[in-house]
């Protein structure tokens, strides 16, 4: 549900990376971060322990051109991959307006994506929010790497579901396909918020890349 | 009052009758499922199965007839249990996991070991499971539910040498029964003919029937394994390769003897529905028992001492060299996500940047690589291209290693460390020295040196004069024999070194003509150092791969 603040004419939408450890979350906001103007977005906080695992979580404020008399402005969140944060995914997850799951194409990490995904659900699903009704797009992360499983067998396991989502083939550390994710996304939760507000449209404008 | 005394002990310490061999119990995906008491309606006289197997099933003889232990609980799909139900009982609940797996007391099952279902009460199943039924179910009610037993279960005595039919059975009762689930040992195809399936759906209980299906699903959730549609029943086998599977072991089954059989080209063949149910999972197993009796005589004896309730693990990449092309199936009434209108969002420009210029570092690769004849574009895009990308999936951008790629003339005067900002997390404008400053300045680092292989000083220093010469001459060459020799003997991928003396500790990472050597503050790396100077290093010997260096 994203934030409306009347008083300062503001519309914050949350958006969350997702997904198993090491898998391409925090390269994917640094991307970001590294391609935005900073005219247009804030400092990237990194909450991560000396070995530069994230330990609580990456922020990254976006904000987009005024229009309709709203300012429109997007929040990227990731949260901590490995398993024993999952109170902070929880509260990471709360009140998340889209997500953008990044899944490690590696053979040797199936496993942790699944449950990964199993885990987002259970998260979801603490917070009565279900994920088929969340805009949300898959990233299959890492395929430059040599040893990635074939995108077919990463559709089985992830995108198998009644509601088939848009998946994209992504390098996060050379950017390949991290801002088209991104804007998949964005796209689906502002029709969403279009559809839940008819009276209220944002129309964020592009910004120039860096 | 068998099941109330199960569920009165289940309730009471849960987990106590588990199994430890579970083979799912590993998986810490699987969804736990748990009867909800309160709702149990008392029941007077619940009936009572037979534990037995039903006449004219076969008993197994033979020593090596496998025998999975029993578990005190059978594990069901919701869904196959709901699908089941007669009409008009099914809940039209959408937001019920149809994954979930329910668990019913094997006591109350009544199992046939020859078409591999389980036929138990509808009360029972009310009793476990009561928010599948749209009505309540009355204690004196006698229909009976049958579904078909979970991979667990028809495994259980596989591998059945010898079939023959058990001494009291009377011959003039047994009615005939389909094939023994025997392993088939044939090389053929996965592919069953039609005939066979069709035979089968009969056998399972699936007949053709005009009762109406229960709401096919509900909230979305990825299909159990249970309604793949080319789900035959018969034991099928998958021929896979031995030495990826011995290279894999875990270090309690890693055996010396082994290492022989890594290097030959032996395959073995495993149960194909072992391998498909646990295919959804991103992992899969099998259990050490199955393992053996696929392994060649020779090298089964290196087993004898090891836990026999041990997982195998078999490489998802070596199973999916064999699998079968329909063994992934999406789900048929999948809705693709539209998008409706497309909006100019504020990421939309930068993504069609970045898409463009993907593009034409691709067309410039290609052409390169065209002019010098190389066979190959790209090592990490061809293999997708093959795979069947989803249709709402973006335009195929092949994209280059690099998201720019600078001129020869401009990388030769300035190279582009821009990749390393994201590393270090800066927008400073970075070069050698700064990076190296940045290198030193990590956790636990005292200094850092940037050197050729062949012992030219780039950038830094380790400190110590003689530490330092020692470096540059000796250091190269020992990581090149290292991971020469290391490479022969199949463990590629060396990154690093570390010397060790009583008060100094000196790394050297090496990347092709480049190499980087720090100087630790007298302890090892911390978590992650050596893992963020190697990306530093591969990143700097992708800047300068175009330099004089």
């Amino acid at each position: 549900m994203p934030i409306i603040n009347y008083a300062s004419k503001e519309i914050q939408f949350k958006v969350v990376y997702y997904g198993p450890a090491l898998g391409g979350k925090t390269t994917n906001l640094q991307y970001i971060h590294s391609r935005i103007s900073p005219s247009y977005r804030g400092d990237l906080i990194s909450l991560a322990t000396a070995a530069d695992r994230t330990l609580f979580f990456d922020f990254l404020p976006v904000n987009s051109i005024v229009l309709q008399g709203f300012k429109t402005k997007f929040q990227l969140y990731t949260v901590p991959g490995q398993v024993i944060y999952n109170t902070t995914r929880q509260l990471v997850l709360r009140s998340v307006d889209g997500l953008v799951f990044v899944a490690d194409s590696q053979w040797d990490k199936m496993q942790e994506n699944v449950e990964s995904f199993r885990n987002l659900e259970e998260n979801l699903g603490r917070q009565h929010l279900k994920l088929d009704e969340l805009p949300y797009a898959l990233q299959y992360n890492k395929r430059d790497l040599g040893d990635v499983a074939p995108v077919n067998y990463l559709e089985f396991l992830l995108n198998n579901r009644r509601r088939r989502v848009r998946s994209f083939e992504a390098v996060a550390n050379t950017g390949f396909n991290v801002f088209a994710a991104l804007d998949a996304v964005t796209q689906l939760l502002l029709h969403k918020f279009n559809r839940e507000h008819p009276t209220l449209k944002p129309m964020p404008a592009a910004f120039p890349a860096k | 009052m068998a099941f109330f005394s199960w569920f009165k002990s289940k309730s009471e310490n849960p987990g106590r009758d588990e199994p430890e061999s579970h083979p799912s119990s590993k998986t810490a995906a699987e969804p736990k499922t748990f009867a909800t008491a309160g709702t149990s309606p008392v029941r007077q006289g619940v009936p009572r199965f037979r534990e037995t197997v039903p006449k004219g099933a076969r008993t197994i003889s033979g020593s090596a007839t496998f025998k999975r232990p029993v578990r005190a609980t059978i594990d069901i799909p919701l869904q196959t249990l709901w699908q089941s139900l007669p009409e008009g009982l099914a809940q039209d609940n959408t937001s019920l996991d149809p994954k979930r797996r329910i668990q019913i007391p094997r006591k109350e099952v009544r199992i046939n070991d020859i078409d591999h279902t389980g036929t138990v009460s509808l009360y029972v199943v009310h009793a476990v499971c009561p928010d599948i039924f749209a009505a309540p179910v009355p204690a004196l009610d006698n229909r009976s539910l049958k579904f078909p037993l979970p991979a667990w279960e028809r495994l259980r005595n596989i591998e059945m040498p010898e079939v023959k039919a058990a001494p009291d059975t009377d011959p003039e009762s047994v009615k005939p029964q389909p094939d023994p689930p025997i392993v088939e040992k044939s090389d053929s195809p996965l592919q069953e003919p039609k005939e066979q399936m069709d035979q089968h759906q009969t056998d399972e209980g699936a007949k053709p029937s005009n009762k109406p299906q229960p709401p096919s699903t509900t909230n979305g959730e990825i299909q159990p394994p249970e309604a793949h549609p080319n789900r035959t029943g018969r034991s099928r086998n998958l021929r896979i390769a031995l030495s990826p599977i011995l290279r894999q072991l875990p270090p309690e089954l890693n055996r010396a003897a082994l290492h022989n059989v890594a290097g030959s080209n032996s395959e073995i063949e495993l149960p194909f529905e072992l391998i498909e149910s646990q295919l959804p999972n991103g992992r899969v197993t099998v259990p050490l028992s199955i393992f053996l009796e696929a392994l060649p005589e020779t090298i089964r004896n290196a087993f004898t001492e090891v836990d026999q309730s041990t997982q195998v693990p078999i490489p998802l990449k070596e199973i999916f060299r064999h699998l079968p092309g329909d063994a992934l199936p999406l789900r048929a009434d999948q809705e693709v996500d539209e998008v409706g209108d497309p909006i100019d969002t504020p990421f939309t420009t930068t993504a069609r940047e970045d898409a463009e210029r993907f593009r034409n570092a691709a067309s410039t690769v290609e052409k390169s690589d065209q002019e010098s004849a190389q066979p190959e574009l790209s090592r990490s895009f061809s293999q997708s291209e093959n795979t069947e990308a989803p249709s709402d999936t973006p335009e195929p951008v092949i994209p280059a290693p690099e998201p720019e790629i600078p001129t020869a003339a401009a990388a030769k005067t300035e190279p582009n460390f821009s990749a390393l900002q994201t590393v270090f997390l800066t927008d400073e404008r970075l070069d050698l020295t700064t990076i190296i400053d940045k290198v030193s300045a990590l956790p636990g680092l005292q200094t850092a040196l940037l050197h050729t292989a062949d012992g030219r000083r780039l950038v830094g220093a380790i400190g110590d004069d003689q530490f330092e010469r020692t470096v540059l001459t000796l250091f190269p060459a020992l990581f090149g024999e290292v991971k020469t020799k290391l490479d022969e003997r199949a463990c590629p991928g060396l990154e690093t070194l570390t010397f060790c003396w009583r008060q100094e500790q000196i790394s050297v990472f090496s990347d092709g003509r480049l190499c980087l050597s720090v100087r630790h503050n007298r302890r090892p790396f911390k978590p992650g150092v050596r893992e963020k100077l190697s990306l530093i290093l591969s990143r700097l010997a992708e800047a300068l791969s175009s330099s004089e260096i």
